[in-house]
């Protein structure tokens, strides 16, 4: 019996030990292209197969991508993903999404490009030397939310009604930004409310079961704290308080991936164009994206995936190009060595903020400038192979 | 005799005993601070030759500057040190208290009376693997997102080794001792009190040692929940700006403030069970 047994165990360890084997020679990046493309060296040929004309690679490559769980910042991903684009250029996708931008800038191994809030992207670049590479959303949508029997609500632009409040909010991110922004249209300043550090979700939950006098939300829970009946007293866009979200790059896929991120910073705004190609287009993507938030365990719903659609506003191919190469002067004069690109600019924005708020330092702002982290080196050379395609940009 | 006391029968000399028993004492002692500098050295001298990234890894000599500057400066987070120190002391206290009050005596009447061990067990037996994190967004519901909140999770982190530490140690009370009282005529209560109480005093102060630890290590889940003050808090905002020096900050302050509680629980301990040692 005893024997019979071994004998059991031994050829269902070594049936597992090969499965197991067989299993590894089968790696995602190295299986077999999709069937609707079939590269072959003639160019001619293959770019008239793909959607927007790009040349897919003649062997399987493996892009991975990271994200915030339901944010729009990724959009154009997620849809590219859906409907097939990456895999038209032999593109294996791995997305891995994050909870917030600093997590995932931390989590950089796992990833070669990923679209965050600036936040996210300011914490990449100073704490982690990942370049910026594009802009990705110029987002409105951080909103202030007081309940309807709140004297605010009645009455937003009256100072004294903010003097000892509580705020649930995420501190240091671009809800912090917003709420700074509309004390100062008030003539407040932060000391003279209180503020508890909570992220989004939490803020809402507890605002829900009575804590706080106000929140400031962002992405979906905006919609959702809508319909549930709290009042919108200000928002980023209203405070022109616009904050650029970018798209990330890790050094080591610059530089040992170059061709494949290239053709996914092309990719990622030529998806974004075909969105806001029609309405129709609109309605596909809207409804990957509740996909996603469904899969990510996002609250969301068809109304609000495309309430989020309406308010996502990344830049068509063109002007994110013109934002990568139109040179301006530092709104500050701080730094004079040479011109900024309109997207440091942009970053800047958000990021002298937060050192006024002695969140960054002096220091950092130099650094960023100095050391390029918005890296302008991919778009030409997406530029040039767009030339090259016959692409129009 | 020269001050000696030597017990000829055995040929010990007590004082040269006690003499090479503070001589290690000194040398344990020693070695354990060699052991904490070289660390300290090596890691300045690995950030200082840049075998690791100074952007990931702050030094010693940085960490220190900091706590001397974040003692009067609150940026980036708002607060200063002591500020920080006061919030998590405050939540991290209230909750191991909690556990203690609630969580020795819980275990020492399951240890000794069967019938309440049989009706609290099962409970106990569901809630004891429950993550205390996994509690967040009950909590925040029941409880809001004030001290009670956050010195929940902590207390139901330092809760269970009380709990299972009083447990195990009554029961484990030597049976002759318990026998002998039944035959003086003590009663149970008696015995519990005088007898079980004390036997297991060994296995509820490292209960206690246990949850002091489990409180400290909960405290950023804890303040990761809704703060403007804390240790954890502090952490959190480093990470949210990119600086690894003030997260080295605060889990160096947090292990301290563990270590210096750590050694008031055993100064206790001697003094409680001082007896033992007999």
């Amino acid at each position: 019996m005893k024997k019979l047994l071994v004998c059991i165990l031994t050829l269902a360890l070594t049936l597992s030990l090969l499965t197991a084997c067989g299993g590894a020679q089968s790696k995602p990046s190295e299986s077999v292209p999709s069937e609707a493309v079939e590269p072959t060296s003639g160019e001619a040929e293959q770019t008239t197969k793909t959607t927007f004309g790009l040349e897919p690679f003649a062997e399987r490559q493996t892009l991975r991508i990271g994200a915030i769980a339901g944010s729009q910042t990724a959009m154009p991903f997620i849809v590219a993903m859906g409907e097939g684009f990456f895999d038209e250029l032999n593109i294996e996708v791995e997305m891995s999404t994050f909870t917030a931008g600093p997590a995932m800038m931390e989590a950089n191994a796992d990833w070669d490009i990923a679209a965050a809030g600036v936040a996210g992207n300011l914490v990449g670049a100073i704490g982690y030397d990942l370049p910026a590479v594009g802009v990705c959303d110029r987002e409105t949508n951080q909103v202030l939310f007081v309940r309807k029997d709140s004297k605010i609500a009645k009455d937003p632009t009256n100072p004294e009604l903010y003097k000892g409040t509580t705020w649930l909010l995420p501190l240091g991110t671009t809800a912090h930004y917003t709420l700074i922004k509309q004390l100062e249209s008030l003539g407040l300043s932060m000391d003279e409310i209180k503020t508890v550090n909570m992220d989004v979700s939490s803020a809402y939950t507890a605002f829900n079961g009575g804590e706080g006098d106000g929140m400031v939300l962002f992405n979906t829970n905006v919609f959702i704290a809508e319909d549930a009946g709290y009042v919108r007293i200000a928002d980023s866009g209203s405070l022109n308080a616009t904050n650029s979200a970018f798209l990330t790059m890790t050094p080591d896929a610059i530089e040992n991936e170059r061709d494949l991120m290239i053709t996914t910073w092309a990719l990622f705004y030529l998806t974004a164009d075909w969105i806001n190609e029609s309405e129709e287009h609109k309605s596909i993507a809207s409804n990957y994206y509740l996909e996603h938030c469904e899969e990510e365990g996002i609250a969301c719903t068809e109304l609000t995936a495309m309430r989020t659609l309406n308010i996502w506003k990344c830049p068509s191919l063109s002007d994110s190009i013109a934002t990568m190469t139109n040179e301006v002067d530092d709104d500050k004069g701080l730094f004079t060595e040479r011109k900024l690109l309109q997207a440091e600019s942009e970053m800047l924005k958000t990021m002298d903020f937060f050192v006024e708020q002695e969140k960054y330092k002096a220091e950092d702002r130099v650094y960023l400038l100095e050391n390029k982290l918005v890296d302008n080196s991919i778009t030409k050379d997406a530029v040039v192979m767009l030339d090259k395609l016959g692409i129009t940009h | 005799m020269n001050g000696k006391v030597k017990e000829s029968g055995l040929g010990l000399d007590v004082e040269e005993f006690k003499r090479k028993k503070q001589k290690n004492a000194y040398m344990m002692t020693m070695l354990s601070v060699v052991g904490i500098l070289s660390f300290l050295l090596l890691w300045q001298i690995s950030v200082s030759m840049e075998w690791v990234n100074q952007k990931f890894l702050a030094s010693p000599m940085q960490v220190l500057n900091l706590f001397l500057v974040k003692l009067t400066d609150a940026s980036p987070d708002g607060n200063t040190l002591g500020m920080n120190v006061l919030a998590s002391l405050q939540v991290s206290l209230t909750g191991f208290t909690l556990a203690v009050c609630i969580g020795v005596p819980l275990g020492l009447l399951m240890g000794w009376y069967r019938g309440f061990d049989s009706l609290i067990r099962p409970i106990f037996e569901v809630v004891r693997p429950i993550p205390p994190v996994s509690w967040i967004p009950l909590i925040i519901v029941w409880l809001g997102i004030g001290l009670q909140a956050k010195a929940f999770i902590v207390f139901f982190s330092a809760f269970v080794p009380c709990v299972i530490n009083s447990y195990t140690g009554i029961r484990q009370t030597v049976p002759v001792l318990i026998n002998v009282a039944k035959t003086c005529g003590a009663s149970n209560f008696t015995i519990f009190w005088k007898i079980g109480i004390p036997s297991s005093m060994t296995m509820v102060f490292t209960g206690i040692k246990v949850a002091l630890g489990n409180a400290w290590s909960t405290l950023v889940a804890a303040e990761m929940l809704a703060a403007s003050a804390g240790l954890g808090y502090m952490i959190l905002m480093g990470r949210q700006f990119a600086r690894p020096d003030i997260i080295i900050l605060g889990i160096t302050v947090i292990g301290a403030i563990g270590m210096l509680f750590s050694s008031l629980l055993n100064i206790a301990e001697s003094k409680v069970l001082g007896w033992k040692k007999v």
